[in-house]
């Protein structure tokens, strides 16, 4: 059995506080410890951020939709836009390194680093939903 | 996000806290733009007060980092919390940036060596 939240938000960044927010409840509520919950809010902000950024090209009359689906051994979060990202992966689906003085392309390093799993759906003519798993599980290694 | 700067004569302390995403990325970049503007090219960045940074705050950082090379300055970064340094390891930033568990330590790196202006 699995248990539901959504959001539709305005893809505005103002509503990146909210997304922290309503992040830090899901923590609390799914018992993460403090580590584990810092990388939800990371990998979260990434996200939201990436697309009203790229997704919806900083378009305010678009939505994200952000859900958390939590099952008795995982999280999993999905963060949907309405455009199409152009978000350059390689052939196998890992993100591109960005160059050392780069000032953008970190953020999917960080979301693939810090879930235990992502996959990046795009259409065209749906937009982009980026989905994320989390293992709910205390005894997480360090990195 | 809050930032204090204070001049130390030689260098100029940066001290954020707070969360460094995009959101706060603009102000920080404003207020490192002044500095440099007014000639403080050697910086000391604390981020002992930052709870969270995101590839976003990176990139500021990055950004920042890159105009304070062009004016030939230095920059540092110190006390960096347990979880911010775990994202600087994983992006491997921690192979860009000068970090300092201290502002004394990184304060005695800008010393030693300070870049001057004109």
């Amino acid at each position: 059995m699995s248990e539901l939240i959504t959001l539709h938000l305005p893809s505005d960044l103002k509503y990146l506080d909210l997304v922290y927010s309503v992040t830090q409840s899901v923590s609390q509520y799914c018992d993460l410890d403090e580590r584990q919950a810092h990388h939800l809010q990371v990998v979260v902000s990434e996200g939201y951020t990436n697309a009203v950024i790229h997704g919806n090209k900083g378009h305010s009359g678009r939505y994200v939709v952000l859900t958390f689906e939590r099952t008795s051994s995982f999280l999993r979060i999905s963060v949907e836009d309405e455009g199409v990202v152009p978000i350059v992966m390689d052939t196998d689906h890992t993100p591109i390194l960005p160059g050392p003085m780069d000032e953008t392309g970190r953020g999917l390093l960080l979301i693939s680093t810090l879930s235990e799993d992502f996959e990046l759906l795009s259409e065209p003519s749906r937009g982009n939903k980026l989905n994320m798993t989390f293992r709910l599980d205390k005894n997480l290694e360090m990195i | 996000m809050e930032i204090k700067t204070e001049s130390k004569g030689v260098y100029t302390t940066i001290k954020i806290s707070g969360r460094l995403d995009l959101n706060s990325s603009t102000g920080l970049k404003e207020k490192i733009k002044d500095l440099l503007a007014d000639g403080a090219v050697n910086l000391v960045v604390d981020l002992g007060g930052v709870d969270f940074i995101n590839s976003s705050g990176l990139g500021t950082l990055v950004s920042i980092l890159k105009d304070v090379r062009m004016v030939k300055g230095k920059m540092v970064l110190c006390n960096l919390g347990r979880y911010v340094n775990e994202i600087f390891e994983i992006t491997q930033l921690s192979h860009i940036f000068d970090l300092f568990p201290s502002e004394e330590e990184a304060a005695a790196f800008v010393s030693e060596s300070p870049a001057r202006v004109g």
